[in-house]
């Protein structure tokens, strides 16, 4: 189990690294797929099987290729001389960012999380790691998170709608 | 579980070898020619002789292309198909990931070859291609909504998205479910008819006996199955008198292999699936009449040897079928052109199974 | 498989207190109303979609107003699953959101695009504001960082797209800036809300044990998710330093969606702010300083940067940033003190605004005749001469946000100075005498770039040619009669405020 999380989560680094470095705008989407899958392995070794497959579903087949397809319409020709990597911008955003990393990689590792008591309560009931977390996960969306999971419908009502209203806008018969 | 791993890819890799052959049969017989007939007795050797060919022809990776993505476009294609093989019950104890999030999981991974396929598409660095891969998305994703519909309303019916828990249900053997001892079939699904079929098996415990409504789910499925393995009528991604061969336009060789191998997967894989969700997988058809008590003589026991033989049969029988089908379709119809294709999609499918998932929601109220 | 029992009983509870959602039902009866009604009638279907949008506003009015007199009665709840939180400050600031709204409603005949009489006018524009509404009613009563953050997004999106809806180049510009901006913004908010469920094991915010383990014994960490849960909270507030997005996204959509954003999104967003706030320590002063500093630095930045703009939409903009900033210096006033401060500036700063905007697209249909650029301030020259009416009310919607007597922006910023003032002498911190003295001075300052435009109108001389008297139009007379309304609102409610002072009252913060 931990050898499994560890390789997964070297696996998922490393995408991420492939992802940040690589030139070609193509090759950044494709090494993010093997971000997501490789977060879809650790969830399930969390126990989250539920989360695992639908990770997979929405983000690898969905958001991934409409990232793909975004990339593949709109990128030109690489230019001669490319951006400079030493920019004053670029410096500056280099440099808060490895503040702003710093400071919350010394804040995860101060917390004391073994002492919060939710998380004691968990590692004491680990026997719901071995049932699926898929019959909870449902009865879970009915009843207590009904209310979310509705409002979600009128989210993506919404999202769909004005989509296609945008998408028609060179139909001068039908301005607002 | 390992036996399911090790037979699966040797089994596909057959599979998509008589499938062609059966293929040409099948298109020559419709079209009342011949079909092969030249290489060994009746053409049996044609496709071996084919994919010989194929192993000794040079990979062609022509200037140009991103030999990378290239080269792992086909590997992601498959393994993404392959991966969808890992849920399938082939018999009573023959299977191999006892998944409870079954059905749900081949769909996710089923899905991920789009991504190949765009990688294919965008790597080949041709009109042709890009083309054949933007068509392919656009119609895999639209075609995987209707599938998951239709499949949720089985799923409503089943209350389970693992397949050997949907295997078991539609059968006699439905008491060596762990949980379902107590669970009954009525005639159609309905309780008020008093008539119970759990014992007299056969096709009348069949999904689509169960929720007559899901012949309807058959349809709709089985279409939009033939869309997403990019089939006559539905290849407007690869079709050849329009874009040569679509995304694989530039493969060559085994890499081109690899593309068909995947394609042939899906078909069987969808087979699998229709025959699962909807006619009683790896349960026998021949119901138990009074004394003359067929279903128990042609399906033994799960957990013996003449119940795994009998199940596996039964189901493969099921399966060919429904290939038979599916190559029938494709040399009888012609191809669609786009927006009808979207139009059936849309407006047709996506509808007829919405309407569907509330049927199966009522239906389900009435077998308690 | 049957459902359990406990199940049973859950559901049984949910369907007992879907009654107290009515408000939110009947919006979205609106919505879906709308919706249909957008693909069923073809001609002829502007002012039917209207009166539809405007009808399922004033139902949703009166539910909202039933259940604030049926609230004040009852005691407070958490209801759907403690979702959320009905109290008299929720409802109330419901009823502001739908009055917002309708006033919304009224403003969109005068668009430009409106009066162009398109039979094919887009049914989305109004179905879109519902659902923005719906998204408000339930930030306002949200409890639950999951219902928070989905009721969040729905504004959001609904307002990416509404910042789309003038169908040009510049618009479309905007939008997208909108979304680039949003999504980066919502993303650093979940961050910070799934650090805020790993710190404490539960979304449910608000409960003691959240208040103790978030508040008590902070750690950096604790810091850290505070701050990025605060970057999507301040996005929607428009305020330092997430307030860039503000004057382009300002300029590019149409003026009365522009109106609605400064005003109901605001306020939702705002609401949640002061149930926050309430839970802050009594003791601890580095709340005080935070907010505090996030405040001076909105009124600086909303304030200054008013002066150099010669786009009367940027202007706004900017005016709206520097109210976002004193509408959160009232955070500090915290749970100690009646509420009737906050509630009285939110008010009169919405109708001043609204009534702004109403003239802006007044005036821009009025230039956009021969005019490429119909908000470009120096339009404005000599225009007092010509349009009389219209340019007395600019003046008087500037000199109330501003806050100048007598106009009810100067009750509304006198009772944010003396709330301040005993909230000092409680305190003892110098930091909130620095906020007041700060804001007062800026209060000052800001009466410079009101007067802007009431300067070009009514003291220089008109350059360009004036466009002919037309014969009055319907739209001419509306929109004389909605200015003349909201005119008189801004000096009623400063010489009578009991109206609705006694009502403001009322309201108590659960």
């Amino acid at each position: 189990m931990t050898f499994f999380f560890y390789l997964f989560a070297t696996l998922t680094l490393l995408m991420t690294l492939l992802l940040l470095l690589s030139k070609k705008l193509i090759h950044l989407a494709f090494s993010f797929l093997g971000v997501l899958l490789g977060i879809a392995a650790l969830f399930v070794l969390a126990g989250a099987d539920f989360l695992a497959v639908a990770q997979i579903l929405v983000y690898a087949g969905g958001v991934l290729v409409l990232i793909i397809i975004g990339i593949m319409l709109t990128q030109t020709a690489p230019k001669e001389n490319g951006q400079n990597i030493t920019s004053h911008s670029n410096i500056i955003s280099a440099v808060l960012v490895l503040v702003l990393f710093s400071m919350l990689v010394y804040a995860f590792i101060s917390q004391p999380f073994e002492q919060q008591t939710w998380i004691q309560n968990a590692q004491i009931q680990q026997k719901t790691l071995q049932t699926s977390t898929l019959p909870s996960t449902g009865i879970l969306l009915m009843t207590q998170y009904l209310l979310p999971f509705e409002l979600t419908a009128i989210l993506l009502l919404v999202a769909i709608a004005g989509a296609i209203t945008l998408l028609q806008y060179k139909n001068k018969s039908r301005i607002l | 579980m390992w036996i399911s791993a090790l037979i699966l890819l040797p089994f596909l890799i057959v599979f998509g070898l008589a499938a062609v052959y059966a293929e040409r049969k099948v298109a020559g017989f419709v079209q009342d020619r011949l079909g092969p007939s030249e290489v060994g007795k009746y053409g049996l050797l044609q496709t071996i002789a084919d994919i010989l060919k194929l192993i000794q022809k040079e990979i062609i990776i022509p200037k140009g292309v991103d030999a990378f993505l290239f080269r792992l476009a086909p590997i992601i294609v498959f393994t993404s198909v392959f991966a969808g093989f890992a849920i399938l019950p082939l018999s009573p104890m023959l299977m191999g990931a006892g998944l409870t999030t079954g059905i749900f999981y081949a769909l996710a991974i089923i899905s991920l070859d789009i991504v190949g396929l765009l990688m294919a598409g965008w790597a080949s660095n041709n009109k042709y291609s890009i083309l054949g891969a933007l068509r392919a998305v656009a119609q895999i994703i639209s075609y995987e909504i209707p599938i998951g519909l239709v499949v949720l309303s089985v799923v409503i019916i089943s209350q389970s998205l693992d397949l050997q828990t949907i295997n078991y249900q539609q059968g006699i053997h439905i008491a060596s479910l762990i949980g379902g001892e107590s669970e009954k079939n009525f005639l159609f699904g309905i309780a008020a008819t008093g008539i119970e079929t759990t014992q007299i098996g056969g096709f009348l415990t069949w999904n689509v006996f169960r929720m007559p409504f899901l012949w309807v789910g058959f349809i709709i499925f089985f279409i939009a199955t033939l869309a997403e393995s990019n089939r006559a009528p539905f290849d407007i991604p690869e079709a050849e008198s329009e874009l040569i061969g679509g995304f694989h336009t530039e493969y060559s060789g085994m890499l081109f292999a690899i593309f068909m191998l995947a394609e042939y997967g899906m078909m069987l894989l969808s087979a699998f699936l229709a025959a699962i969700l909807f006619f009683g997988g790896w349960n026998t058809p021949l119901p138990n009449i009074g004394n003359i008590s067929l279903a128990t003589w042609t399906s033994g026991a799960p957990n013996t040897i003449y119940g795994e033989i009998t199940g596996f049969f039964w189901l493969l029988c099921k399966v060919f079928l429904i290939i038979f089908l599916q190559m029938w379709v494709r040399w009888t119809y012609p191809r669609l052109r786009a927006d009808h294709l979207f139009y059936l999609c849309w407006k047709v499918l996506v509808p007829f199974s919405l309407v569907l998932i509330l049927l199966s929601s009522v239906w389900k109220l009435w077998s308690f | 498989m049957k459902p359990h029992n406990e199940v049973v009983v859950f559901l049984q509870s949910l369907y007992k207190d879907s009654a107290l959602l009515m408000p939110e039902w009947v919006l979205c009866i609106t919505f879906l109303g709308l919706f249909v009604a957008d693909l069923w009638f073809k001609k002829q279907r502007i002012w039917l979609l209207w009166s539809l949008f405007a009808g399922g506003l004033v139902a949703t009015m009166i539910v909202t107003i039933l259940q604030f007199n049926s609230c004040s009665c009852q005691f407070e709840q958490f209801f759907f699953a403690k979702m959320l939180y009905l109290d008299t400050f929720g409802v109330f600031f419901k009823l502001f959101l739908v009055g917002a709204t309708l006033l919304t409603a009224f403003l969109i005949p005068l668009s430009p695009t409106f009066r162009a009489k398109e039979n094919f006018f887009r049914g989305e524009y109004f179905y879109l504001i519902v659902a923005v509404l719906i998204g408000a009613y339930l930030v306002a009563m949200a409890q639950h960082l999951l219902m928070f953050y989905l009721a969040l997004e729905l504004i959001s999106i609904a307002s990416y797209l509404l910042v789309g809806f003038n169908f040009d180049k510049k618009s479309a510009e905007g939008s997208l800036k909108y979304i680039l901006f949003g999504a980066f913004s919502s993303a650093m908010m979940l961050y910070g809300m799934s650090l805020l469920y790993g710190l404490t094991g539960t979304l449910q915010v608000g409960e003691p044990q959240w208040i103790t383990t978030i508040f008590k014994t902070p750690t950096l960490l604790h810091y850290l998710a505070l701050s990025f849960f605060a970057a999507g909270i301040l996005f929607k507030l428009a305020a330092f330093p997430f307030h860039f997005w503000t004057p382009d996204i300002y300029e590019s959509a149409p003026s009365p969606v522009v109106a609605f954003f400064s005003v109901v999104p605001k306020a939702a967003v705002l609401a949640f702010v002061f149930r926050w706030a309430s839970w802050f320590p009594s003791g601890q002063l580095e709340w005080v300083y935070a907010v505090g500093f996030i405040a001076v630095a909105t009124m600086l930045v909303g304030n200054l940067a008013a002066f150099w703009q010669d786009n009367i939409k940027r202007l706004l903009a900017y005016s709206s940033i520097g109210q976002a900033g004193f509408l959160l210096a009232m955070v500090l006033v915290g749970k100690d003190f009646n509420l009737s401060s906050l509630l009285f500036y939110l008010i009169s700063y919405s109708i001043a605004n609204f009534l702004a905007f109403a003239l802006v697209d007044i005036f821009a249909h009025f230039f956009g005749q021969q005019n490429e650029m119909p908000y470009a301030i120096e339009n404005y020259k000599g225009i007092g001469t010509v349009k009389g009416l219209e340019s007395v009310a600019f003046l008087l919607a500037m000199l109330s946000l501003a806050g100048i007597p007598p106009l009810v922006g100067f009750s509304a910023k006198l009772l944010l100075y003396s709330t301040l003032w005993e909230n000092y002498h409680l305190l003892a911190s110098q930091w909130i005498l620095w906020i007041l003295f700060l804001s007062v001075f800026l209060s000052l300052v800001a009466l410079f770039y009101y007067l802007k435009v009431p300067y070009q109108t009514f003291f220089l001389p008109n350059t360009s040619a004036i466009p002919l008297e037309r014969p009055s139009t319907f739209y001419d007379v509306y929109a004389k009669v909605l200015v003349l309304i909201l005119s008189l609102a801004l000096l009623v409610l400063f010489f009578a405020p009991n109206i609705i002072m006694a009502a403001i009252q009322q309201i108590k913060l659960g």
